[in-house]
C-alpha cells in the first residue's frame, strides 16, 4: 500500500496524507489521556511527540513502503507542524499563540507542494 | 459570626441564581489579556506546574462560576502591565463554606518578602502561616476595625505577626487595614430570605486570609506568577475576593459553587 505524494491533491490534504493516520490516531489518543492530569502534561507530550516523530519514518519505511528519503524529511515536518499548529506542549510555552500554529499550518501547505513538485520532476 | 453566616449564606443564593463559564484560553493567551485578570488552572496539583499545563480557564472580572469538584484548585493572577513595574500585594480573602464541623475557622498566610521598619525581630524572609483556634472571622473582622496599634492587632492573634510591608514597597499592609473589614452587607439584606434554613444552621464557614507580595512586570515571563490555591475537599461553595491597595484592575470578587 504505497503512499506516495499526489500532486494532484489539494494543499491542504496533502498535509494530512502525508502522515500517517496511525502517527496521528496514537498522539490524539495520548493527548486526551493526558489533558487531565496537568501536572506531567507538558513532559509526556513531549516525550511522546519525540517518539511519535521517531516514528513516521519507520512507519513509512516497512508499513508504507515509501522509500523516498525526501518524502519522509517532508511528512517528519508535517507532523511537527501539525503537532504545532493544534497545541499540543507549544500551548503550554508563554510565547506560543494559537494564531501562530495557524499561520504555520498554512503557510507549510503552500511550501510542501514545491516539495512535492521537485520529488514528482525526480520522479520523470 | 452571625452577620457572616448570613451574608455568606447569601452568597450561595447568588450562586443558584447565575453561574458564568470560565473562557478556556492558554498560558500565552491569558499574561496576554487585561492585568488583573484571574485565571483557573484545571487539573494541576503541584505549584511548579501550574504554568506548564494545558489549559487555563480564564475568570471573568467577578461573579459565580460551578467547578468541577477537585482536592486542590490553582488560580493565577495576570501581573503584567503595560507601564513601569512596582512591588506591592494582593489581599486574597478566601470564605469557605464547609461541610464538616470546623475547629479552625481562621487561617492566615503571608508569602515570602515581607518586612517590617521599626521591629527587628520580625523576619519575613519566608511564608509564614497560622491557624487560630480561638478567634473567629469576626473577631478577625473586628480587630482591624478597633485596633489602631499594629502591636495590639500582634498581641489579639496570639504573637503571630502578619501585617507588614512587602520588601521594597512604600506602604504597609496594616495603613490599609480598612480593606479587611466585612463586605458581605452589602449582599446579605437582597439574598438572605432566599436561603434554606438547614443550609444556614450547618454552615461551617473559614476564614483563610491571604496577604501576597508581587511584582508587576512588564516583560513577558514566568518568573514570578502571582499563584494561589484553594483547597477543595469538604468545601461546598468558596467566596474568593482579591484586591490590590494600589491598582483597582486587580480587584475581584468569584464565588465558587462545586458538581
Amino acid at each position: 500500500m504505497p503512499r506516495q505524494i499526489d500532486v494532484s491533491s489539494h494543499y491542504s490534504e496533502k498535509l494530512v496524507k502525508l502522515i500517517p493516520t496511525e502517527i496521528i490516531g496514537a498522539y490524539i489518543a495520548i493527548e486526551g489521556m493526558v489533558r487531565s492530569n496537568g501536572d506531567v502534561y507538558m513532559q509526556v507530550m513531549v516525550a511522546a511527540s519525540i517518539v511519535l516523530l521517531l516514528l513516521v519514518p519507520l512507519y513509512l519505511t516497512i508499513i508504507f513502503r515509501v522509500n523516498n528519503k525526501a518524502q519522509i524529511v517532508v511528512t517528519m515536518l508535517s507532523f511537527l507542524v501539525w503537532i504545532f499548529s493544534m497545541g499540543g506542549p507549544f500551548a503550554t510555552q508563554l510565547w506560543y499563540l494559537p494564531v501562530y500554529g495557524s499561520v504555520v499550518l498554512v503557510l507549510w501547505t503552500l511550501i510542501v507542494p514545491l516539495f512535492n513538485y521537485e520529488l514528482d520532476q525526480q520522479g520523470d | 459570626m452571625k452577620r457572616t453566616i448570613s451574608a455568606s449564606l447569601a452568597l450561595l443564593a447568588m450562586v443558584s441564581l447565575s453561574s458564568f463559564a470560565a473562557t478556556p484560553t492558554t498560558v500565552g493567551l491569558f499574561y496576554r489579556s487585561a492585568s488583573g485578570n484571574v485565571a483557573l488552572v484545571p487539573n494541576v496539583t503541584r505549584r511548579e506546574n501550574v504554568l506548564s499545563a494545558p489549559q487555563f480557564l480564564q475568570l471573568g472580572e467577578s461573579g459565580a462560576h460551578q467547578l468541577r469538584k477537585q482536592d486542590k484548585y490553582w488560580f493565577v493572577v495576570n501581573h503584567r502591565v503595560s507601564g513601569p513595574t512596582e512591588i506591592s500585594y494582593l489581599g486574597v480573602e478566601i470564605i469557605k463554606i464547609m461541610n464538616i464541623p470546623l475547629g479552625s475557622p481562621l487561617y492566615l498566610i503571608r508569602n515570602k518578602n515581607w518586612t517590617r521598619s521599626n521591629d527587628p525581630d520580625f523576619d519575613g524572609s519566608k511564608a509564614d502561616s497560622r491557624t487560630f483556634t480561638g478567634i473567629t472571622q469576626t473577631d478577625f473582622y473586628e480587630l482591624h476595625e478597633r485596633e489602631s496599634q499594629l502591636s495590639n492587632f500582634d498581641a489579639a492573634l496570639e504573637g503571630f505577626k502578619w501585617h507588614a510591608r512587602p520588601n521594597g514597597a512604600s506602604e504597609d499592609s496594616w495603613s490599609r487595614r480598612s480593606l479587611w473589614l466585612p463586605t458581605f452587607d452589602v449582599l446579605s439584606e437582597d439574598f438572605h430570605s432566599r436561603f434554606d434554613p438547614p443550609i444556614e444552621q450547618n454552615a461551617n464557614l473559614l476564614l483563610d486570609a491571604r496577604l501576597l507580595r508581587f511584582s508587576t512586570t512588564n516583560k513577558l515571563n514566568t518568573e514570578n506568577p502571582v499563584v494561589f490555591d484553594v483547597t477543595g475537599a469538604n468545601t461546598e461553595a468558596v467566596y474568593i475576593k482579591i484586591f490590590s491597595p494600589d491598582a483597582p484592575e486587580f480587584d475581584r470578587v468569584y464565588f465558587l459553587t462545586f458538581h
